[in-house]
């Protein structure tokens, strides 16, 4: 009996596994065939199990000819990354201070960065460009970063952390002649390394598929991350080639897969403790 | 590490701190385009090449820069940052607008009209449908750089495999045909494809390729697009001519009549689906095709083996002798905030350097566009080595040069298109609807709710 449960919990959970997988294979594959072949062999094995003969690097010849995907790609990896860095800095200092030291009006800012995790982005959209613009930095790298190095939901979240973080550690630190900022450094960071991965990756994740925020903030080609780039690979007016769409997709998508094979464990314990799917 | 996360904080600050310099804003000795095409893509670099020409050619003028900002799907993207842009008071001198989107930006007072700035003769260099794409209240306010059409196709090796009196039904491609005959010859081709073993129809699924996927996807401009036609070769239209007036217009006999007509498509046994399957027609799927002016590009490039012809858009009635075709696309236009004619002047001479005979051709040459002005669709290349390329752009050239119509200029164009396509068009398809008066009561209700949104237009 015990066998057969576990057969079957075998049998579902690679019923389910497949369903999630297909269509990345589905994607890969087909990046290597041209459209004629593609549609062809939609609804058959072939789409899964390709004939070799049919498969080429021509769509990725011809995607790299038309577009700089690399350069866009490398953009993105430097955005996402200076977020990121930038991003832990200034929010765990905020949740640091909120759930360590007595301020004035400290429950009024903590109440109102709550009430701002409810606005969506897109809400915020135009004001931001505005105010961005206002400062003449639009078209510019800090003009892009800024506005998303500050999250509201990580200050939070961090702030939640070092609530439960043991005060006894800090105040042995301070006795040992840490001051306030040796004791955040030297004790606080190093315990709370999995709170910064975690964070970490959900920051470089919604840096790396933001698309609106690029187009209203960037205009110089040479500026765009790849998400701008997809949008103009899929949008082509005059040449619609599904494989280069799958391409590109497949070349996008293989430093998130490598991210999250690395860091799978952080993704699933941030989107817990944050309560995002 | 303390020396790292000090670091990250000073320079965090001092970003922010950059902020504090004073506004950037735009020079007066630079007329800055914005562009909704990519900078890495055949489209966008002809733009750039355009420029850097206007810019070698007059150095002692204001430098003109080209911005491209991508848009996603149907312009959104680029159009979020152009309305943010308005907003922020930072419009560029020159944008793209998609043609039927015009007398939206027009209305609002965000244009500026050409007439008084652009050199003798110039708009007469149009064609027709372009002319009229960009004229919002009797003054003109968009260039448009690229046309577009809309014809039929056919799959060869399916319609060779016919018998002879079936087969005698497709035209030639220099030969008018009607929506009857177009109907007739998809049902006589639905009831063949049922009895065959013709290896032709080993994938068959339906008669005609519609596209209404598009709309039942959310592209509703596809459906627009594509079957207005049917009413304006029944001389009548989807709006009156103010742009507003949809009551008597949309819901009237004569809409009816050609309404019903394309519901003959999904009659049962029905020739059409809403559900046909991706690229139906490039893959056999379908003998006929309605194809966008891309098919071209797309079946020549990517789809070597098919064997498709063109033949002429249908008429409703073979006396008909307006224009009925599908037609327009991208324009460019300026920003109407310009108080200084001078400058004015100068951006409307950049527009016309980006929209004369000489761009036209450049444009086509470099990206396929369709050329708008009258003296350079004759650049369009019809003697290349693929005789199936050379067919289709002899038919879509004809329409370009003789039937092409502009779409309903309306400031509330993007919800008549939604409207009509998803309201009327997609629930005479999905719901198998034929007779006169469900299809009736389908404009009406439409009509009561564009008359609703519409009411701010009036004003």
């Amino acid at each position: 009996m015990k066998m057969v449960k576990k057969c079957l919990f075998y049998i579902v959970a690679i019923a389910i596994a497949l369903q999630f997988i297909t269509p990345l294979v589905w994607m890969v594959l087909s990046s290597f065939k041209i459209d004629e072949v593609i549609y062809k062999d939609i609804g058959s094995i072939y789409a899964i199990f390709p004939r070799f003969s049919d498969l080429s690097l021509k769509s990725y010849t011809e995607l790299l000819g038309f577009y700089n995907i690399f350069r866009n790609l490398l953009n993105s990896l430097l955005y996402a990354s200076l977020t990121v860095v930038f991003g832990l800095t200034i929010n765990s200092l905020a949740g640091y201070a909120l759930a360590r030291f007595k301020f004035p009006f400290k429950d009024g800012i903590l109440i109102f960065i709550i009430a701002l995790m409810i606005v969506p982005v897109e809400a915020t959209i135009l004001p931001l460009f505005s105010v961005v613009n206002e400062m003449g930095l639009i078209n510019t790298i800090p003009g892009y970063l800024l506005p998303f190095i500050v999250n509201v939901m990580n200050i939070f979240l961090f702030r939640q952390h070092f609530l439960s973080f043991p005060g006894e550690l800090i105040e042995s630190g301070k006795i040992d002649g840490l001051s306030e900022i040796g004791c955040f450094l030297r004790i606080v960071i190093p315990s709370s390394l999995n709170m910064y991965i975690t964070v970490g990756i959900l920051t470089f994740l919604a840096s790396w598929n933001d698309f609106l925020w690029p187009v209203m903030a960037l205009s110089n080609a040479d500026l765009m991350p790849i998400q701008v780039a997809l949008n103009a690979i899929f949008s082509d007016t005059y040449n619609i080639f599904t494989s280069h769409i799958m391409a590109a997709l497949t070349i996008v998508t293989i430093p998130i897969v490598i991210l999250y094979i690395i860091f799978q464990k952080y993704i699933v314990e941030g989107s817990v403790q944050s309560g995002i799917k | 590490m303390r020396k790292v996360f000090l670091f990250m904080t000073i320079v965090a600050l001092a970003l922010s701190l950059i902020g504090c310099k004073s506004k950037g804003a735009s020079s007066n000795e630079k007329i800055v385009i914005w562009t909704q095409a990519s900078a890495d893509h055949p489209e966008g670099k002809m733009f750039a090449d355009r420029v850097k020409s206007y810019n070698e050619k007059h150095p002692s003028g204001p430098k003109v820069e080209i911005q491209n900002i991508t848009r996603a799907g149907a312009g959104s993207g680029y159009i979020d940052k152009l309305n943010a842009a308005i907003t922020a008071n930072n419009m560029p001198d020159i944008f793209t607008l998609d043609g039927p989107d015009i007398a939206a930006y027009a209305d609002s007072g965000l244009l500026g009209e050409l007439d008084d700035y652009m050199s003798d003769g110039f708009k007469d260099g149009f064609t027709k449908a372009i002319v009229e794409q960009g004229t919002v209240k009797g003054k003109f306010y968009g260039m448009g750089y690229s046309d577009s059409g809309v014809a039929v196709m056919y799959n060869e090796d399916m319609i060779n495999a016919l018998p002879k009196d079936v087969k005698a039904l497709i035209p030639a491609a220099d030969q008018d045909w009607t929506w009857d005959q177009f109907l007739t010859l998809t049902r006589k081709i639905d009831e063949f494809a049922k009895t065959t073993n013709n290896p032709a129809f080993a994938n068959y699924e339906a008669a005609v390729s519609t596209l209404l996927t598009d709309v039942a996807s959310g592209v509703y401009e596809t459906g627009t697009y594509y079957f207005t036609p049917l009413l304006w070769g029944n001389n009548t239209n989807i709006v009156g001519k103010d742009g507003v007036t949809v009551d008597g217009v949309l819901n009237s006999e004569k809409s009816v009549e050609a309404l019903t007509k394309f519901a003959q498509l999904f009659k049962e046994p029905a020739l059409a689906s809403v559900s046909e399957s991706e690229k139906a027609f490039h893959s056999g799927k379908t003998a006929l095709s309605v194809s966008g002016f891309w098919y071209v590009n797309e079946l020549t490039n990517n789809y070597p083996d098919l064997k498709f012809r063109t033949v002429r858009y249908p008429k409703m009635n073979k006396d008909f002798d307006g224009l009925y075709t599908p037609s327009g696309s991208w324009a460019f236009v300026r920003n109407g905030q310009e108080e200084d004619e001078k400058r004015a002047k100068k951006v409307v001479e950049v527009m016309e350097w980006l929209n004369n005979d000489e761009a036209s051709k450049e444009y086509y040459h470099k990206n396929g566009s369709i050329p708008t002005r009258v003296n350079s669709i004759s650049e369009i290349d019809t003697k290349t080595d693929n005789k199936y390329h050379n067919e289709a752009w002899t038919v879509l050239k004809y329409q370009v040069e003789n039937t092409n119509k502009a779409r309903p200029v309306s400031p509330g164009y993007p919800y008549l298109s939604e409207t009509f396509a998803k309201d009327i068009l997609l629930k005479i398809a999905q719901n198998k609807v034929t007779d006169s008066a469900t299809i009736k009561k389908y404009t009406d209700d439409a009509v009561k709710k564009i008359d609703k949104e519409f009411e701010k237009y009036r004003k």
